[in-house]
């Protein structure tokens, strides 16, 4: 797998969009679900493309370009896949401030979609007072924060404080390159959910799936 | 030899353990004042500071994430050359502005594509779709049209501050069309 991931990131580098496409349909003939593609082989080739960047191999012009192609790759795969009916269940989703690494969060984006929940991605520069505004008004189920760097940290605590005290109790999830980092400083709990990996949130999707009705009528606990 | 003060660019002489000796008026300008030039580096550089800014990569230039004004992390070339004393020469050129144009144009670029429903950048059809298709674009486009809504209502305060509150009527009537356009809900 290991040499597919760099065959893939190599792909991403080079500008060359349509053997990426087709290596992805091929893995979908293979049958690959979501989280593989999402995880195994975009995250990783993402993250593989960071460690050329440590030895020196590459610029952050390439970086740039194989970016752009991932991104584009999230939109389209997410547009071939099935989806899951409307569940009723809204998640929102922002990067918090002074983060700009937003491929996790368009992923993360695109699964609950396929798990029928109505979504609505604000990317990156949604201030806080303005993240909570929103969040009274439109009382998703779910926010999702991402973050990816250790500097933003502080941030991602503030947002999650802040928005933890929406009155209709939403589910603050955080994830992230820094997750871990994160899980160091908070313990996760039914309200808080520190995903560590994508394999962790489409566990929580399944089981919220199966779960749903009792919490829906539950309310505010 | 040029004094280290006078040298145009940012330039730091350092010994072998990487203590800085001297630093070009240039440098002090936009890096903080610290003893030891790897205190500069971001996290996520450091490992790669440690491996190829050395005397055996002498004459070789590493991109790396300096902090630098007011920045955690700003990109900076480092050109280095190492003297047989062990003593370290190392310019550091700014390429941030350059990295901020480029994620400019991409993000530019990024919308261009989504305006265009294309996003696969080629004028072909995405080369399969697996039925059924619960058409997310629609979905899509009902949310993003939402989202736009909901921020000029948080902006409507504002607005109406400046007497502009026709605006954001004008916007929210804009936007009801768009969602009726974009077919009923459910
Ligand atoms: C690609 C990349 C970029 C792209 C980003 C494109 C984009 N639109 O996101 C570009 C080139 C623009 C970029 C910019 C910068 N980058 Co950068 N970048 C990377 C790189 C190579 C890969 C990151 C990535 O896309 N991974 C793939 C994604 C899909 O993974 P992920 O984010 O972890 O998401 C997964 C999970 O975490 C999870 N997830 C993510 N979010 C969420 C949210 C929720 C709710 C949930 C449930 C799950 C979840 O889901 C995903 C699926 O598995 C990393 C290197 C590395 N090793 O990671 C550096 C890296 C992250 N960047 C770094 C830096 C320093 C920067 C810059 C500051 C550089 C600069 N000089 O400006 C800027 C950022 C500016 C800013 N203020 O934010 C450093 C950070 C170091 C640190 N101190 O923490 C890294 C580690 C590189 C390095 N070694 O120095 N970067």
């Amino acid at each position: 797998m290991q040499m597919e991931i760099e065959w893939f990131a190599e792909q991403l580098i080079s500008g060359s969009i349509e053997s990426c496409w087709e290596k992805l349909l091929r893995f979908m003939d293979a049958g690959a679900n979501s989280l593989f593609i999402y995880e195994q082989v975009l995250t990783s080739a993402m993250r593989y493309i960071g460690s050329l960047w440590e030895q020196n191999l590459i610029s952050v012009a390439d970086e740039h370009l194989a970016s752009g192609l991932c991104d584009i790759l999230i939109t389209r795969y997410g547009m071939a896949v099935n989806q899951a009916p409307a569940n009723g269940l809204k998640a929102m989703f922002l990067c918090v401030e002074g983060e700009t690494h937003d491929l996790g969060l368009k992923i993360v984006g695109a699964l609950f979609r396929e798990h029928g929940w109505d979504t609505r991605s604000y990317g990156v520069g949604l201030p806080l007072e303005l993240a909570v505004a929103s969040g009274m008004n439109w009382r998703p189920d779910v926010i999702g924060l991402s973050v990816s760097m250790a500097a933003n940290l502080p941030a991602a605590r503030t947002y999650e404080e802040s928005l933890a005290e929406l009155f209709h109790g939403p589910t603050i999830m955080i994830g992230g390159r820094q997750a871990g980092a994160y899980a160091a400083l908070r313990q996760s709990s039914e309200r808080l959910v520190l995903a560590t990996s994508l394999l962790d949130v489409g566990e929580w999707l399944r089981a919220r799936q199966t779960d749903m009705p009792r919490r829906r009528s539950a309310g505010k606990s | 030899m040029m004094a280290a003060d006078d040298m145009p660019v940012p330039y730091f002489e350092i010994a072998a353990d990487y203590r800085i000796r001297a630093v070009s008026a240039a440098a002090s300008a936009i890096f903080p004042p610290v003893p030891d030039w790897r205190e500069l580096l971001d996290a996520g550089s450091r490992d790669k500071a440690a491996s190829l800014v050395a005397p055996s990569h002498s004459g070789m230039k590493v991109e790396l994430n300096l902090r630098a004004a007011g920045r955690p992390a700003a990109l900076f070339d480092v050109y280095q050359s190492w003297s047989g004393d062990g003593t370290g020469h190392l310019v550091c050129i700014g390429r941030q502005h350059r990295f901020d144009a480029a994620s400019e144009q991409l993000r530019l670029l990024r919308e261009t594509l989504e305006r265009d429903g294309e996003a696969g950048g080629g004028r072909r059809e995405p080369a399969r779709r697996p039925e059924p298709i619960a058409r997310p674009e629609e979905r899509d486009v009902r949310a993003a049209l939402e989202t736009i809504g909901e921020l000029v209502e948080l902006l409507r305060p504002s607005l109406t501050e400046l007497h502009k509150a026709d605006f954001a009527d004008s916007i929210q009537a804009h936007i009801r069309l768009a969602l009726e356009a974009a077919a009923p809900e459910g």
